[in-house]
């Protein structure tokens, strides 16, 4: 028996074209779009006069005022505004660290209280009170846990992320 | 004497036609690609920082609005929607010059809305569109230089809520940078 050689087919080439139009478009939408410096934004309300109404709830409330010089932040609490934590600073930076620790303890026994009022010197740099505004918003890792005015266990992550600055109007 | 085989533009006709291998092109057009996808960012708001002016790092992801932008640079020069509108220097809590400037805008604000309520509310479209308006009404975003004490801050902020703009957005820069 004779057997005849295949002749070998000849390798077909993939048309890339269109595949290369459509991410030259691709590219030009993109490129218009790109913003290579990455902006975020922090919200804060200027503060404003409400009536609480007392019926509702008799406990009083957290009142959280953060007063920050350039030396240290006093963390008060309640409308009387007895001071809860006095945090030095540590070199030239403030001490994070025991901030955010006294902010949980504070948000475990008011876990319905999100806001806090801060109270800066007019010498305090801006970068540094972003920096406060980060630590006194959210946990990085974990949780917290408190009961609610309903007697209900909750779970948070956020701190005190309404900040109210005190002396623009 | 010239051969049969070439033709009178002096082609070879056995010859099939050249290809460019765009193999490497490809290559080079996906990671262009990758790279612009990760520096896509979905944010509405297109900022154009002024002159001399960094900005603070942030942990924060929130994405920014599309509202006025006012910045205020190291040199405390003053910039409404990029726009040199004056300084932040002298004393008093209110700066004038911003203060003229923003309430203009916020009664041109109030005008459009006005006028788009007139026109009538056809669709969804618009629906959405009219409240978008009313939530930016009274929000602004303010872009400092990080250098800048609390007292610059304070004096913006004063002068913003007094024109009609209390809710304040810090625009801050991502930290992974």
């Amino acid at each position: 028996m004779k057997f005849r050689r295949r002749k070998p087919k000849k390798m077909e080439k993939l048309n890339v074209i269109p595949i290369l139009d459509a991410v030259f478009i691709f590219i030009f939408f993109l490129l218009m779009s790109a913003q290579f410096l990455k902006v975020y934004e922090i919200g804060s309300d200027a503060p404003a006069v409400t009536t609480i109404d007392d019926k509702k709830d008799k406990r009083p409330p957290l009142n959280l005022i953060l007063d920050i010089t350039d030396e240290k932040i006093v963390v008060k609490t309640g409308l009387d505004e007895i001071v809860y934590k006095s945090i030095p600073a540590v070199g030239k930076e403030f001490d994070h660290k025991t901030l955010k620790t006294a902010l949980v303890e504070l948000k475990k026994n008011n876990i319905d209280e999100s806001s806090i009022i801060f109270r800066p010197k007019s010498k305090v740099p801006y970068k540094k009170i972003v920096k406060i505004m980060d630590t006194v918003r959210n946990l990085e890792m974990g949780k917290v846990a408190g009961r609610n005015k309903k007697g209900k266990v909750v779970e948070t992550t956020t701190l005190f992320d309404q900040i109210i600055f005190e002396t623009i109007i | 004497m010239r051969s049969k085989k070439f033709n009178k533009f002096g082609r070879n006709k056995d010859k099939e036609p050249m290809e460019i291998d765009i193999t490497s092109l490809l290559d080079i057009l996906v990671i262009l690609l990758v790279f612009l996808l990760k520096s896509y960012s979905a944010s509405e708001l297109k900022l154009e920082l002024a002159e001399a002016l960094t900005l603070p790092e942030s942990r924060s992801e929130a994405l920014g609005t599309d509202t006025i932008v006012v910045q205020v640079n190291k040199n405390r020069k003053i910039f409404v929607d990029n726009k040199e509108i004056g300084s932040a220097y002298g004393g008093g809590t209110k700066i004038n010059e911003l203060y003229d400037v923003l309430k203009k805008m916020k009664e041109e604000k109030e005008k459009d809305i006005k006028e788009t309520q007139a026109r009538g509310i056809a669709s969804n479209m618009d629906k959405e569109m009219l409240k978008k308006k009313q939530t930016l009404l009274t929000q602004v975003n303010i872009v400092l230089d990080q250098s800048l004490p609390y007292d610059v801050l304070r004096k913006v902020m004063h002068t913003s809520a007094m024109a009609g703009f209390p809710q304040f957005k810090f625009v801050v820069q991502g930290r992974d940078q």
